[in-house]
C-alpha cells in the first residue's frame, strides 16, 4: 500500500548512492563540501514537511539550526557536558523553542508565523552576536570536540560523511513514513483548505504545531552534526540569508517532494563550488540560474524530473486511456 | 413545540451578528433524529449561517446549540465534527493537492487513531489502520459511483463529480448529523436526482440524519420529511412539506407582499 515498497527502495538506493560517491570524488575538500550538503539537506527535508505538506512558511529555521549548534558547542566546551548529552539537549532546545513560538502563532490564520519566525531569527543571530561571554561573539566560537560514539571517534572526513549520510537518509525515511499516513493527509488536507480539515476533523493548530516543532527539531539534528564536524561556530552561518536560503532549497527542489527538498538542498550548496571559478561575475550566474530554473521548472527540480519521466512513456498513457 | 420527539439537534435563542447586519434573530430550531430536514428561505435569510454555527466555523452571539443532549455550544469544529457533527459546502471544498481516493481517506481521519510513532516507525497498528482507512473509503467512492476515479487527482474531476467527491468525504467521517450547504447547486436536472436518491440512500442505509440548505424546491419537496422557512434572519415557519406549499407567509417571503412592492 502506498508504494511503501518503493519507498524503502528508494531510500536503499539513495543510501547507497550516498556511500558511493566518496569513492568517485576521493578528494577531502569535495567530501566536506558534500558533508555540508547533506546537513543542510537533512534541514530543508524537515522545512519542507512545514512548507511544502502543511503550507506554513517559516523564514527562521537557520536560528534552530543556529540555536541547537550553539547549545550543544557551549555545554559540552564550556561546561564540560558528555557530548551525547551537550547534543540531545541543543536539539532539545531547538524543539522547545520551536513549540513556545508555534503555540500562540499558529492558532492564527494567515501568515503570522512567516512574521513570527522573521523576527525571531533576527533575535537569535543578534544573541549570538551579542551575548560575547557565552558565544564568543561576531568572530565565533572554537575548541569545540568531535564527535564521539560509544569511545569511536569521528576523526576522518570521510567518517564524518558517512554518519551525516546515514542520518540524512533516515530523517528522509522517517518523512516519508510520516507522509504517507493519516497524519500526512492531515498536513496536506490543512495546506488546502483549512475549514475543510476542521469539518474532517483534523485540529487544525495541533497539527501545526507539530509539524513546526518536527521541522525545528529536524534543524536541531543538523545543527548538532554541524557543529561537532567543523568544531567552530560564528553566527554568520545562522543569519537571516540561510534561512532564506533553505527556503529556496526547498521551493526550487520541488514543494511537497521529500526528495525535492534533498536535491535542492544539495544543487544550492553545491553550485557555489562549480561557480567559483567565475569570480567576479559568481553571484550574478547564480542568481541567473534561480530565475531560469523557477521559470522553467515551476514544480522544482524533482517536479521536472517527474514530468520527465511521464513525458518519456506517454504511449502507456495513451493506450490506458483508449481501452 | 412537539414534546414526544426525539430531536438529535437543537438550537435556541441563536443571534448572530455581522456588524451592523443581523444574520440570525433569535432562531429556534431543531432537527429530529433519523429525518431529512430542509432549511429554505430566500437568499440572505441566513440558512449558511445557520449551518456554520451548528458546524461552529461561526460563533453565536447568543443561544445554544445542543447535540444529542450536549450542548456544543462553545466546541471549536473539529471537535463537532468527532462528536458527529460534518457538512458540505455550497462553494466546494475538496483538498485539490490530492486524489480522489486521498480525499476521502482523509474523512476517514477520526476512525482511525494510529499515533505519530505509530506512522514514523510504520507499525502493525500503522498498517492496520490504513487498511481499514482504505477499505472505507473505498466502500464509500463506491457508494457515490466513483470508484472508477479514485486515483485521479481531484482537481480533474467534472464539476459534479467533485460535488459527490465532498459527499462521499463527508459521510466517510461516519457523521450522525450531516449537514449539507446547497448541494444541488451546479447540478442539472439528471444529477440533481440522482443526488435526491443519494440523500435518501444516507438517511435510510446509514441512519444519518440530514439538514439540507438548498434552493431546488423539487429535490426539497421531493426527499424531506420537515421544511424550516427562514426569513430574515427568523423562522417564519416549520412543517411538513405540503403544509409549507400552502403557508401564506411563505409564499410572501418568496414572491414578496403587496404592499412592499
Amino acid at each position: 500500500m502506498y508504494g511503501f515498497k518503493r519507498d524503502m527502495l528508494a531510500v536503499l538506493g539513495f543510501t547507497f548512492f550516498l556511500l558511493i560517491i566518496p569513492r568517485i570524488l576521493g578528494n577531502d575538500y569535495y567530501i566536506n563540501t558534500l558533508t555540508l550538503s547533506l546537513t543542510h539537506a537533512i534541514i530543508a527535508v524537515g522545512l519542507n514537511l512545514l512548507m511544502g505538506y502543511a503550507g506554513q512558511v517559516s523564514l527562521g529555521h537557520a536560528a534552530f539550526y543556529g540555536l541547537a549548534a550553539y547549545t550543544s558547542a557551549i555545554l559540552t566546551t564550556t561546561y564540560s557536558v558528555p557530548l551525547p548529552l551537550g547534543m540531545m539537549s541543543g536539539i532539545l532546545v531547538s524543539g522547545v523553542v520551536a513549540l513556545l513560538i508555534g503555540i500562540p502563532t499558529l492558532k492564527l490564520k494567515g501568515h503570522y508565523l512567516a512574521m513570527a519566525t522573521l523576527g525571531f531569527g533576527v533575535i537569535v543571530y543578534i544573541f549570538f552576536n551579542e551575548t560575547i561571554e557565552l558565544t564568543g561573539g561576531p568572530s565565533g566560537f572554537g575548541g569545540i570536540s568531535r564527535l564521539q560514539v560509544m569511545g569511536y571517534r569521528f576523526a576522518s572526513d570521510i567518517s564524518y560523511y558517512y554518519l551525516v549520510a546515514f542520518v540524512l537518509a533516515g530523517v528522509v525515511l522517517l518523512s516519508l513514513n510520516l507522509i504517507h499516513s493519516r497524519i500526512g493527509r492531515a498536513l496536506r488536507a490543512i495546506h488546502t483548505s483549512e475549514t475543510a480539515s476542521q469539518i474532517s476533523g483534523i485540529d487544525i493548530a495541533k497539527y501545526k504545531v507539530f509539524v513546526f516543532v518536527l521541522s525545528a527539531l529536524f534543524a536541531g539534528v543538523a545543527g548538532v552534526l554541524y557543529v561537532h564536524n567543523i568544531a567552530f561556530v560564528a553566527p554568520g552561518s545562522f543569519g537571516f540569508n540561510f534561512s532564506i536560503e533553505l527556503v529556496t532549497m526547498v521551493v526550487l527542489g520541488g514543494m511537497a517532494n521529500v526528495w525535492g527538498a534533498v536535491i535542492g538542498a544539495c544543487f544550492l550548496s553545491i553550485l557555489p563550488e562549480f561557480l567559483r571559478v567565475f569570480e567576479n561575475i559568481e553571484i550574478v550566474l547564480y542568481g541567473a540560474i534561480l530565475i531560469v530554473f523557477t521559470i522553467f521548472l515551476p514544480e522544482g527540480i524533482a517536479g521536472g524530473i517527474t514530468k520527465l519521466f511521464l513525458m518519456m512513456k506517454p504511449k502507456r498513457s495513451d493506450a490506458a486511456g483508449k481501452e | 413545540m412537539q414534546q414526544a420527539r426525539n430531536d438529535i439537534l437543537s438550537c435556541r435563542g441563536l443571534v448572530v451578528n455581522f456588524g451592523g447586519v443581523q444574520a440570525l434573530r433569535s432562531v429556534d430550531f431543531a432537527v429530529e433524529t433519523g429525518s431529512i430536514t430542509a432549511l429554505i428561505g430566500p437568499n440572505g435569510a441566513g440558512k449558511t449561517t445557520l449551518l456554520n454555527v451548528v458546524s461552529g466555523l461561526v460563533n453565536a452571539d447568543q443561544g445554544t446549540v445542543k447535540f444529542r443532549e450536549q450542548d456544543i455550544t462553545s466546541l471549536p469544529p473539529h471537535k463537532r465534527a468527532v462528536s458527529g457533527v460534518v457538512r458540505t459546502f455550497q462553494n466546494l471544498e475538496i483538498f485539490y493537492n490530492m486524489s480522489v481516493l486521498e480525499n476521502v481517506m482523509t474523512g476517514c481521519h477520526r476512525r482511525i487513531r494510529y499515533s505519530v510513532v505509530d506512522s514514523l516507525l510504520k507499525t502493525p497498528r500503522y498498517w492496520g489502520g490504513e487498511k481499514r482507512c482504505y477499505r472505507y473509503a473505498e466502500r464509500e467512492l463506491e457508494f457515490v459511483n466513483l470508484m472508477d476515479k479514485k486515483d485521479t487527482p481531484a482537481t480533474e474531476l467534472p464539476f459534479g463529480s467533485q460535488r459527490l467527491l465532498e459527499l462521499a468525504r463527508a459521510v466517510a467521517s461516519e457523521p450522525t448529523l450531516l449537514l449539507l450547504d446547497e448541494p444541488a447547486a451546479g447540478l442539472n436536472i439528471r444529477e440533481t436526482g440522482n443526488l435526491g436518491k443519494l440523500i435518501r440512500r444516507i438517511r435510510d442505509e446509514r441512519g444519518i440524519t440530514v439538514v439540507l440548505v438548498e434552493h431546488d424546491m423539487d429535490l426539497v419537496m421531493r426527499i424531506s420529511d420537515s421544511v424550516t422557512v427562514l426569513n430574515f434572519g427568523e423562522v417564519i415557519a416549520q412543517d411538513v412539506p405540503l403544509e409549507i406549499q400552502k403557508n401564506p407567509q411563505v409564499i410572501a417571503a418568496y414572491l414578496g407582499e403587496d404592499e412592499d412592492t
